[in-house]
C-alpha cells in the first residue's frame, strides 16, 4: 500500500495542494520543451525534404555554438560573428552534400543514416580539436532575469527563447508553403524522380535543406549555449531530440514542437512529483522511457504518417 | 566436400599465415609510436602489392573452399601469438579483448548481417552481460561457467523487451529506438545505486573447479600471465559461437533470415513469419553479446557505466561494417584492426571515436560491402560456380 501511495496518491495530492507551484512547473517544462523542439526541428526538416535521418543534427548544434563562441572570443562583433557562423553552417551543409550525400544517392536509407552517425562523431571531434573542450559562456545579449506575473515566477530568457522559436517556425512555415524554393522542397520530399523530371535540381535542393537545418541548429545552439554554456554535454541534450522525434513523428513539424513540449513538461513533472519512489534523476531517463512505451501504442508517432505497404 | 588437393597452394597458404603471425607479433611487440605507424603503413602496402599481383585473391579462393583450414590457421596463429607474449599482460589483454569482441560481433552479425535487424545498443547488451556477471559472482555461488550463460540469457531476455517496439517500426525508426535504449541503459546504470552507480561494480574472476583464472600460472618455472586462461576459454567459446553462427547461416534458418533481410514484403508473401525470424535473430544475437560481456567483466574484474556508451555500440557496428556485413571471417580482420590499432597507436587514442566515425563514412563511400564481402550462398554443398 505504501508503494501505491507514493506512486499514485502523494504526487497528485501535492499537485492539487499547490496549483500555483504546479503551474510554475508546467511553464518551466514548456520552456525547456521549446528548446528540445528547436533541436528536433532540424531533424524533421532534413528528413522531410530528403528522407535522410540526420543523426548529426545534434553535432551541428554543438558545432554552430562552438564556432560562434570561438569567433566571439577572438573579439568579433556579435552581429558579424552571427553572420559568419551562418555562412560557415551553409558551407558545411554544401560540403556534406558534396562529400557524403551525393556519392551515397540511391543507397538504402539506413546506409545514409549510418553515414550521418559517422558525421556526428567527426563534427564533434573536429569541434573539439578546433575549439578545445572546456565549458565556455556564450553571451549574445539576451536579458536573463526572473520576474513575476500574477504570482508566477518567469524568466525573461525563457520567454525570449519561446518567442524566437515561434518566429522561426512561422518563417519556416511561410518558406515551405509560399515560396518557390519551398514548393520545390516539398516536391523533392514527395518523390525524388518526379521532382527531377520537372527540372528541380535535386542537389541544390539538398544543399538548401541542409543549410536551413544548419541555421536552425545555429539558433538552437545559441539558445542552449546562452542558457547553460557551450560544452560537450550540449550534444547529449541534442540526443533528447530523439525521444521528441519518436513521440512527434519524423515527418511532422507540429509533431516536433508538440513532442518537445510534452517531453519538457513530462520530465519536469516526473522529476518534481515522482522523485521519491525513483530516487531522483528521473529527468535524465524519463524522455527515453516515455518514448519507448509510447511506441508500443502508436509506432508512427503522434503526427507521423502511417506506413502502409502495398504489393 | 573434397576439393582437389593442391600441395603448392597449401604451402603458400601456410607460408602466408606464418608471415601474418610474424607481422602481428612484431606489431604487438614494438613500442615506439613511429615504428608502429611505419609497420602499419608497411602492412597496408604489402597487402596492396599482394592484391595487385592477385596473391590475395588466390589465397582467398583457396581458403574459401577450405573453411576448416582457415579456422585452424586462425586458432593456431592466436595460440602462437599468445605463446610468444606469455608474460606480457598488456599484449595478452589485447588479444583476449579481440577474442571477446569477436564473439560479441558474431552476435551483432547474426542480427544485422543475416536478418537485417538493426542494433545500435550492442554496448548495452554487452553491459547487461557484464552486470549480470558482476552481481552473480559476488552475491551467489552459481558455478562461473554457468554465469557466462546466465549473462547471455539475461541479455536475450532484456532484448526481448526491446524487440517489441523494434518490431513495430521500420528502418530509421527502429535504429533510433535501439539508440534510445542504449542511452537509457547507461543513464539507468548511472542513477541506480544498487548497481554501483557511476562508480561501477567489482567482479570476481573466473573460478572453475578451483582453477582460479585471475592468478598467474607457473609452467615449469615460466611465469605465464593469467590472461592466457581467458584467451584459452575465449577461444573455446569463440569456436562454439562461430560454429553455431555458421550452422545457423547455412541452415534453413539462415535462409529465412536472408529472405527477411532482403525483402520483408516478399518474404511475408511467401508465408515466412517475419516477426518470428526477427525475434530469433535478435535474441540469439543478444545472447552471444551478453555472453561475451560476462566473460569480459570477469576478465577485467571491474566495470563501470562509462564502458557502455553509444560510442562503444558504434565500435561494434563499425567492426561488422568494416568486416563485411554478414561475413563472420571478415570480423576476424576487422576486430583485430579496430581494437589493436587504437590501443597500440596511443597518439590517436584520444580521437579514436572520430577515427571510427571517419572510417565508417569511408567504408560506406568506397567499399560498402566491407573488407571481406560475404560470398554468395551455394545451394548445393560442394557446388562452385566455374
Amino acid at each position: 500500500m505504501d508503494l501505491w501511495n507514493v506512486l499514485f496518491v502523494a504526487p497528485f495530492a501535492d499537485m492539487i495542494g499547490s496549483p500555483r507551484f504546479l503551474l510554475e512547473v508546467i511553464i518551466g517544462g514548456l520552456l525547456t520543451g521549446v528548446m528540445y523542439s528547436l533541436v528536433a526541428l532540424g531533424f524533421v526538416l532534413i528528413f522531410k525534404a530528403s528522407g535522410v535521418f540526420n543523426f548529426a543534427q545534434g553535432a551541428m548544434v554543438l558545432f554552430a555554438a562552438l564556432t560562434l563562441v570561438g569567433l566571439l572570443e577572438h573579439g568579433v562583433q556579435v552581429l558579424f560573428a552571427l553572420a559568419a557562423t551562418g555562412i560557415i553552417m551553409v558551407l558545411l551543409a554544401i560540403a556534406i552534400e558534396r562529400l557524403i550525400l551525393s556519392p551515397l544517392v540511391n543507397q538504402e536509407g539506413i546506409i545514409l543514416f549510418m553515414a550521418t552517425i559517422g558525421l556526428d562523431f567527426v563534427l564533434r571531434g573536429a569541434g573539439q580539436i578546433a575549439w578545445g573542450s572546456n565549458v565556455k559562456p556564450l553571451d549574445v545579449g539576451i536579458p536573463d532575469k526572473p520576474f513575476e506575473v500574477a504570482g508566477i515566477l518567469l524568466n525573461s530568457f525563457d520567454l525570449f527563447a519561446a518567442a524566437i522559436a515561434a518566429v522561426l517556425v512561422t518563417v519556416l512555415a511561410v518558406f515551405f508553403q509560399k515560396t518557390g524554393v519551398g514548393r520545390a522542397l516539398r516536391a523533392v520530399a514527395d518523390d525524388h524522380q518526379a521532382a527531377l523530371s520537372v527540372g528541380i535540381p535535386l542537389r541544390t535542393i539538398w544543399a538548401i535543406v541542409w543549410s536551413v537545418a544548419g541555421i536552425v541548429g545555429l539558433v538552437a545552439g545559441i539558445m542552449w549555449g546562452a542558457k547553460s554554456g557551450v560544452q560537450f554535454s550540449l550534444s547529449l541534450i541534442a540526443l533528447k531530440a530523439l525521444p521528441v522525434l519518436i513521440l512527434g513523428g519524423f515527418t511532422s513539424v507540429p509533431g516536433a514542437i508538440i513532442g518537445g513540449l510534452i517531453i519538457g513538461v513530462g520530465e519536469k513533472i516526473a522529476e518534481i512529483y515522482w522523485a521519491p519512489p525513483f530516487g531522483g534523476a528521473i529527468e535524465n531517463w524519463f524522455a527515453y522511457m516515455l518514448a519507448l512505451v509510447f511506441l508500443l501504442f502508436r509506432p508512427q508517432g503522434l503526427f507521423g504518417e502511417r506506413i502502409i505497404e502495398r504489393v | 566436400m573434397t576439393a582437389p588437393q593442391d600441395p603448392r597452394s597449401l604451402a603458400w597458404t601456410i607460408g602466408a599465415a606464418i608471415v601474418v603471425v610474424l607481422y602481428v607479433i612484431l606489431l604487438l611487440g614494438v613500442e615506439s609510436q613511429l615504428e608502429i605507424a611505419g609497420l602499419l603503413a608497411a602492412g597496408i602496402a604489402a597487402v596492396a602489392v599482394a592484391a595487385r599481383f592477385g596473391v590475395v585473391a588466390r589465397l582467398g579462393r583457396f581458403l574459401g573452399e577450405r573453411d576448416g583450414l582457415l579456422n585452424a590457421l586462425v586458432v593456431a596463429g592466436t595460440l602462437a601469438v599468445t605463446a610468444f607474449f606469455h608474460g606480457d599482460a598488456f599484449v595478452l589483454l589485447l588479444v583476449a579483448t579481440v577474442i571477446i569482441y569477436f564473439i560479441a560481433c558474431l552476435g551483432l552479425n547474426l542480427q544485422f548481417g543475416y536478418s537485417g535487424v538493426l542494433n545500435f545498443a550492442g554496448a548495452a547488451f554487452f553491459g547487461i552481460g557484464c552486470y549480470t556477471a558482476a552481481v552473480m559472482t559476488v552475491h551467489t555461488a552459481v558455478p562461473h561457467l554457468l554465469i557466462l550463460f546466465a549473462g547471455g540469457a539475461m541479455a536475450a531476455a532484456i532484448g526481448s523487451i526491446l524487440i517489441l517496439p523494434v518490431l513495430r517500426t521500420y528502418s530509421h525508426y527502429s535504429a533510433v529506438i535501439t539508440i534510445a535504449f542504449g542511452l537509457l541503459f547507461k543513464i539507468f546504470l548511472e542513477v541506480n545505486d544498487a548497481l554501483g552507480g557511476p562508480q561501477g561494480l567489482r567482479v570476481k574472476g573466473m573460478n572453475v573447479l578451483g582453477w582460479k583464472f585471475n592468478s598467474n600460472i607457473d609452467i615449469g618455472g615460466i611465469e605465464v600471465s593469467f590472461y592466457v586462461n581467458y584467451i584459452v576459454l575465449g577461444l573455446v567459446l569463440l569456436a562454439l559461437a562461430f560454429t553455431f553462427v555458421r550452422r545457423v547461416e547455412r541452415s534453413w534458418i539462415g535462409l529465412n533470415l536472408d529472405a527477411v533481410r532482403l525483402d520483408e514484403t516478399a518474404a511475408a508473401c511467401f508465408g515466412l513469419n517475419i516477426t518470428r525470424w526477427k525475434i530469433t535473430a535478435f535474441t540469439l544475437g543478444n545472447f552471444l553479446i551478453g555472453l561475451a560481456g560476462a566473460l569480459f567483466a570477469m576478465m577485467l574484474g571491474f566495470i563501470a557505466p562509462t564502458n557502455f556508451t553509444f560510442g562503444d555500440s558504434l565500435i561494434l557496428v563499425s567492426i561488422v561494417l568494416l568486416g563485411g556485413i554478414g561475413n563472420p571471417w571478415g570480423l576476424v580482420v576487422a576486430t583485430a584492426i579496430l581494437i589493436v590499432v587504437p590501443e597500440k597507436l596511443q597518439a590517436i587514442q584520444e580521437y579514436r571515436f572520430l577515427l571510427f566515425a571517419a572510417m565508417v563514412i569511408l567504408i560506406l563511400l568506397f567499399r560498402p560491402e566491407g573488407l571481406l564481402p560475404r560470398s554468395l550462398r551455394t545451394y548445393f554443398p560442394g557446388w562452385r560456380a566455374k
